[in-house]
């Protein structure tokens, strides 16, 4: 036994177009023109002769027409004959329906979405379910989801629940989906015979694990590959890197071909979200491979969001596209106060930092600088500038001081070094808070000789987690533990202010440099000179290195780290920082979270996970402090990327189906269903054709 | 400045669109009878001097006044006309008046082209000196009886020209009124479509010619009534009486015309006899083709009675 089913039983309606050509000859008798004619006795005399003819034909023209529509409209339905089920046996059946809501599911076989091949086989199974039939509904995607329970009868419900829903951008474990399939059956009763139906794209991807074995003992278990089980090609970007050397900017995409067959696109990178191309190139792609294309651009002066896009006519869309962040480049403005100025060069407090952070030097590192007398300090404007150096000077004076304590207060970097100018007193006394820790006296170092060159100490602890010392190696660690000092301010024992932090020591524990906050801005005592009067270091290699790092990270630059990566449904570390207790993102779709970072310190609680990353792209942060204002943030979003795995839409074999699920499971494939239903559209094509010739040769006759 | 239309640069002078803007019948018959002797000469020239009976080459002691000054002017040759008005030829021109003959779907009705085969033919035998009477069929007839004076046109002309066709019609009584005006050796020119459903005209025409009376039959019909050209469905309805059928021409066409042209195909047949001609002339043609062929026809009929 066969029955009639359709593909598309949507497109039905068109059927009613088949009543036009009897519509057009029912108007057309009220339309009809009077025509005088002469020769109307050979007319009525034709008519008496071929009245009974010319009722056929009219009759045979009408119905040809009406064939044409209907055959047409018919075959855009999709008719096949499907071979009949087995006649349902008597007695209950529960089956548990399980949607994949996996990204995979928006892959298209041909013009249509996976997932709305799914929905259609759904409804399919629930129309001509038997008496005794009962359905459940499950939907696995990032998490499995019961959607309709206890099992039921009623398909109505169920066609209900179906509607609206839509596959996540994640993935999905279907082995488990079938285990908590099996565990929703035995929750049903009476129990009757069990049946677990996956409706999928059946991608391997989505198998990861063998089931403990029998774990699905007792249970007919179907996987309906809804998009047929033929390779479909697919193209992702899988990777999107992007390296920042001064202006230059470089981003190096990766594209991933999942297919036999060789490919060519095209990579285009191009603003967000005004879609301005910044570049574009091919790239060629042998059967299951990986290419890349580098762009090099030009970085802007603040940061802007990028999409890196492939064109291809694949399979799934959503995975041929990646968002990029390129970062602005803007040189960190310093502000160098000389406190040992000197017509003699080598004599000058600041000629080794200069030189360190000279032009070309500092170029490549952002970093430019002028240089002041420290009575010019008072007149200063320091809106424009993001760090100070006081190197070697005496304390300031009241202005000068109250616009650095502003400074500092609004988010400024602050280096102050010691030397003989230092006036410990008057610092104490003026400075204050602004002192990561007080300081005590000024002090010789090691076994220093009179007469004789001072031998002074080597470095001992090296704070290497701190940010300015996260670049340097072993090899960089040790050269600069060989920096000799032979004088340095030491500071007053157990008085360090709270949150102060020391980065680096003498080997007789002697704080070297110490950091310290005051509100928004970062202030960092150097215990020796900038110069050569106190110790060796600007003769030593890593003089330069470090004191860039040190002044580039004063002035917020090293923080612009690479905002975080995760994928979809993994949490993101939000880490708590500064003033910041209350972040606002703004996800993909324009919908805002927020995110408390809560009260403690930040060493209890260095970050907050916030696990809503369900939306693929750019979600922007803006951070909040305790009355409301806007404050910086280590970054300024993160990016929540697509499951790569998803994109790899090979479908699993039947043999590796078995050793994952089990030996009683089937793999229903589009062979399977053609067997079992014969398309008819060709047919009704070849139907609609047959009546156009017929009409057309009656017409002539 | 009288601009000619490109239409009219195109077409053949006497082409029914031309001859449709030309005011007045006896200026378009005055052109057609132009035409009808223009082909007359230019058939003879091309070899047919067997059918150049009214002409001969002048020889002295022929009138002069018989020279055919046309044929001098154009070939410096002089040639004689010589009349069969000499055997007192009376014809009668019998033309259909019916509601039917207004039919058109050109520029010129079927009346309209009717008029001008009779009037023209008029012309020309008036020019001869032939006696020319008019009978124009309707349910009332108008006779006007065989007159031999060129002045006569004039009264032909105004009557086809005035007079309003309608109404049914009875061919027989053209028979009827050409025995009464002509006598036995008369000539009776009946221009009508023939659509008439009795069909004893026919043997009374059959009859006349037994007699001896020349009878040329012009049957005048509109390009539709021939080729049936209509696509869309339509009422038709008849001109005559109130008969109507609802019609999908497409359908009938072909039985039409093979309906049709049976029926041209038996009237040509029926007319073939001693002393009768039979020409077709269909209102999308000049109007002097089918009068050139028609009086060869005649020509060739008188010389199979003789």
């Amino acid at each position: 036994m066969r029955s009639l089913a359709f593909s598309r039983p949507d497109l039905l309606w068109t059927l009613l177009a088949a009543l036009l050509p009897l519509l057009i000859h029912l108007l057309n008798r009220h339309r009809t023109r009077r025509q005088p004619f002469a020769a109307m006795e050979f007319l009525l005399r034709v008519q008496r002769q071929s009245r009974r003819r010319l009722l056929l034909r009219q009759l045979l023209l009408l119905l040809l027409r009406t064939v044409v529509i209907a055959a047409l409209a018919l075959a855009a339905a999709g008719p096949r004959l499907v071979a009949g089920r087995q006649a349902p046996r008597s007695g209950l059946r529960q089956t548990v329906l399980v949607l994949d809501l996996s990204l995979s599911m928006r892959s298209r076989l041909e013009r249509h979405e996976c997932f709305q091949q799914a929905l259609r086989r759904a409804r399919r199974y629930l129309r001509q379910a038997g008496p005794g039939e009962r359905f459940c509904l499950l939907g696995a995607g990032q998490d499995i989801e019961v959607l309709a329970t206890p099992c039921n009868e009623r398909a109505a419900p169920l066609l209900d629940r179906l509607s609206g829903l839509r596959p996540g951008w994640g993935t999905s474990d279907l082995s488990a989906a079938a285990l908590r399939a099996v565990e929703l059956l035995g929750q049903q009763a009476p129990a009757g015979r069990r049946r677990v139906i996956l409706l999928s794209d059946a991608a391997a991807h989505a198998f990861p694990e063998p089931l403990p074995a029998d774990s699905l003992a007792g249970v007919e278990l179907v996987v309906d590959a809804v998009c047929g089980t033929d390779t479909r090609d697919n193209l992702a970007v899988a990777a999107a890197g992007v390296h920042q050397q001064g202006q230059a900017i470089a981003v190096e995409a990766a594209v991933r071909l999942y297919g036999e067959q060789r490919h060519q696109t095209r990579l285009t990178i191009a603003t967000l979200p005004d879609e301005r191309v910044l570049a574009s190139g091919f790239v060629s792609l042998a059967g299951n491979s990986q290419g890349s294309k580098r762009f090099s651009l030009r970085a802007g002066p603040a940061p802007r969001l990028a999409e890196v896009s492939l064109e291809a006519a694949d399979a799934l869309a959503a995975d041929d596209r990646r968002q990029v962040l390129l970062p602005g480049h803007r040189s960190a403005r310093l502000l160098l106060v000389d406190g040992q100025m000197s017509p003699l060069p080598l004599r000058d407090e600041l000629f080794y930092l200069e030189n360190a952070l000279s032009q070309a030097q500092a170029s490549a590192a952002g970093l430019s600088y002028r240089v002041i007398t420290p009575e010019r300090l008072g007149r200063e404007k320091l809106s424009s500038t993001e760090v100070v150096v006081l190197a070697n000077c005496a304390a300031p004076g009241p202005a000068a001081l109250a616009s650095l304590r502003a400074f500092v207060a609004g988010g400024g970097g602050l280096l102050l070094t010691a030397g003989e100018h230092t006036d410990i007193d008057a610092s104490n006394r003026l400075l204050g808070e602004l002192l990561p820790w007080p300081l005590r006296d000024v002090v010789p170092l090691g076994d220093n000789r009179p007469g004789q060159q001072p031998e002074g100490l080597v470095l001992g602890r090296v704070d290497t987690s701190h940010p300015v010392l996260q670049a340097f190696g072993p090899e960089q660690i040790a050269a600069l533990r060989r920096v000799r000092t032979w004088r340095a301010v030491a500071l007053e024992p157990g008085r360090a202010r709270p949150g102060s932090r020391v980065l680096l020591e003498y080997e007789n524990g002697t704080p070297a440099l110490v950091e310290g906050r005051y509100r928004r801005g970062r202030v960092v005592l150097l215990t020796s000179t900038l110069d050569r009067d106190w110790n060796n270091w600007p003769t030593r290699g890593s003089y330069l290195p470090f004191f860039q790092r040190l002044l580039a990270y004063l002035s917020g630059r090293l923080e612009r780290r690479p905002p975080p990566e995760v994928a979809v449904g993994e949490p993101v570390e939000l880490p708590r920082d500064g003033e910041a207790t209350r972040l606002e993102l703004r996800a993909p779709d324009g919908s805002s979270r927020s995110v408390d970072l809560g009260a403690g310190t930040t060493a209890d609680f260095p970050a907050v996970r916030f696990g809503g990353t369900l939306l693929p792209g750019w979600w922007s942060i803006r951070a909040r402090s305790g009355s409301g204002a806007e404050v910086t943030y280590p970054f300024p979003g993160f990016f929540v990327r697509l499951p790569p795995g998803e994109s790899d839409l090979q479908v699993i074999a039947t043999d590796k189906l078995r050793a994952r699920l089990g030996s009683q499971a089937r793999l229903l494939t589009a062979g399977d269903e053609q067997d079992r239903s014969r398309r008819l559209d060709w047919l009704m094509l070849l139907l609609a054709a047959a009546a156009v010739l017929a009409e057309s040769f009656l017409v002539r006759r | 400045m009288n601009q000619a239309t490109p239409l009219a640069d195109q077409r053949h002078p006497l082409d029914p669109e031309v001859l449709a803007r030309v005011q007045g019948l006896a200026l378009r018959a005055s052109r057609v009878a132009e035409g009808v002797l223009a082909g007359l000469h230019r058939s003879a020239r091309q070899g047919e001097s067997v059918d150049f009976a009214e002409h001969k080459p002048y020889s002295p002691g022929d009138d002069l006044r018989h020279l055919d000054w046309r044929v001098l002017g154009r070939s410096d040759r002089l040639i004689v006309k010589r009349y069969e008005t000499e055997t007192n030829l009376r014809a009668m021109l019998a033309v259909d008046f019916s509601a039917s003959m207004t039919y058109r779907s050109a520029s010129l009705s079927k009346v309209d082209y009717g008029a001008i085969l009779a009037a023209t033919l008029a012309s020309l035998l008036l020019r001869q000196g032939d006696a020319v009477g008019l009978h124009l069929l309707q349910a009332r007839p108008l006779v006007l009886p065989p007159v031999g004076s060129p002045e006569h046109l004039k009264n032909i002309v105004e009557l086809l020209q005035h007079r309003q066709a309608a109404g049914p019609t009875r061919l027989v009584a053209a028979a009827e009124s050409t025995l009464a005006h002509t006598g036995q050796h008369g000539l009776l020119v009946l221009i009508s479509d023939l659509l008439e459903p009795e069909e004893n005209w026919l043997a009374a025409l059959r009859m006349l010619a037994a007699r001896g009376v020349e009878v040329m039959v012009l049957q005048v019909l509109d390009r539709d009534e021939v080729d049936f050209p209509f696509e869309d469905p339509a009422i038709f309805e008849s001109l005559e009486d109130d008969r109507r059928l609802a019609v999908y021409p497409q359908g009938l066409r072909q039985a039409y015309r093979r309906e049709f042209g049976n029926w041209l195909q038996s009237l040509r047949r029926q007319l073939a006899v001693p002393g009768a001609s039979y020409q077709l002339a269909v209102t999308d043609t000049p109007p002097h083709r089918p009068l050139i062929q028609a009086l060869h026809q005649a020509r060739l009929g008188l010389r199979q009675r003789g």
